[in-house]
């Protein structure tokens, strides 16, 4: 690749200009004195889950229950606090045997283009969980015309063909990342609409 | 990890964290929030670092996938505050002003990997481990990024 060291300093002498606010260096020094737990830092992020939990035992709309078999649906409306204004999303609570909770809503984007937001979390001991399992994230990549699952977490990447199972509509399986097996389930076509990923 | 050890690597690396996470979220608020996240989890970690590039390229990974898990939420999407990043910081050359500015419009997925490229001088198989992506996805990238940026810039 052909990159002229012009470029190349004009770009670092630009980013040089860019400093951590003060505020949060302190904030950043100030972790090691308290030695907080993520919950307390991630100040942002549990507001956005107490405000969903809020909701979702005192102020939900409608809540149904429906027994399928293997697991229970919930549904239920999440009403999240974006920079000061609530917006809503029909989240549909799956529940798995082991006990692990997904929680899947379909809302519109900025282009109007239709997104699926799935959240994966373990409700037995609390919010850490939740956001644990944001640490573990996956999505589809196409790469020479097939299709892999991607996911990864913080040190490493698992890529799984999943071709051949979506064929039919639907992908499952497991596969190992960092020593911990999770199972996958994908469903769609190449316009992938749901990933549901958990620990095993 | 000791305290004193890292209120080193607090000091010594914060600015480059929050460079980073600028160039995935474009948002002030949300860098803040990747670059705290990232501290955190370094305050938790069990990692023995050998040295100091092993801690760099541990905290720019994790405040990446901190951006890409923020990023995957969907108020995270809705927001746009593009706006409220471009009034800072206030470059006396213009040209400065006009790269970061261009820079910021590039798509998500150009920005970080030209930021890892140009200003932390990592190579192609080094971003590839550190996003997570195929070596010839991040030189198809790069490519991309520089044809855009220039033509922007030409604009």
């Amino acid at each position: 690749m052909n990159i002229s060291k012009n470029e190349i300093e004009l770009y670092r002498s630009t980013f040089d200009e860019i400093h951590a606010p003060e505020e949060l260096k302190r904030k950043v020094i100030i972790m090691a004195e308290t030695k907080p737990k993520r919950k307390i830092y991630a100040i942002r992020k549990v507001l956005y889950v107490a405000a969903a939990i809020i909701v979702l035992f005192c102020a939900s709309n409608i809540i149904t229950y429906a027994a399928t078999g293997e697991t229970w649906i919930e549904k239920t409306v999440m009403q999240f606090c974006i920079h000061g204004e609530f917006q809503e999303v029909e989240m549909t609570k799956k529940v798995d045997e082991n006990g692990i909770a997904a929680y899947e809503g379909d809302y519109t984007d900025e282009n109007g283009l239709p997104v699926k937001e799935i959240i994966v979390a373990d409700e037995s001991d609390g919010y850490d969980n939740l956001v644990d399992a944001l640490n573990t994230s996956a999505e589809i990549v196409k790469e020479n015309g097939k299709l892999y699952l991607s996911a990864w977490d913080l040190t490493k990447n698992a890529k799984i063909d999943i071709t051949d199972d979506l064929a039919d509509g639907k992908a499952e399986g497991t596969f190992e990342l960092n020593d911990k097996e999770y199972t996958y389930s994908v469903t769609g076509d190449e316009e992938i609409n749901s990933i549901l990923i958990s620990e095993k | 990890m000791e305290t004193s050890e890292y209120i080193r690597i607090a000091e010594q690396y914060t600015d480059i964290v929050y460079r980073a996470a600028i160039s995935y979220c474009k948002n002030k608020n949300d860098a803040e929030d990747a670059v705290q996240n990232t501290f955190v989890k370094l305050l938790k970690t069990d990692t023995e670092f050998n040295d100091d590039e092993h801690i760099r390229k541990w905290l720019i990974r994790v405040a990446v996938n901190e951006c890409k898990n923020m990023w995957k939420s969907f108020w995270r999407r809705n927001v746009t505050s593009f706006e409220e990043l471009e009034k800072e910081p206030e470059y006396i050359e213009s040209d400065k002003t006009e790269l970061f500015s261009e820079v910021m419009k590039l798509p998500q997925k150009y920005r970080v990997v030209l930021h890892l490229y140009y200003y932390e001088g990592y190579c192609v198989k080094e971003i590839a481990q550190l996003v997570g992506i195929s070596e010839s996805n991040v030189q198809t990238r790069l490519m991309r990024a520089r044809n855009k940026l220039k033509l922007q810039l030409e604009e």
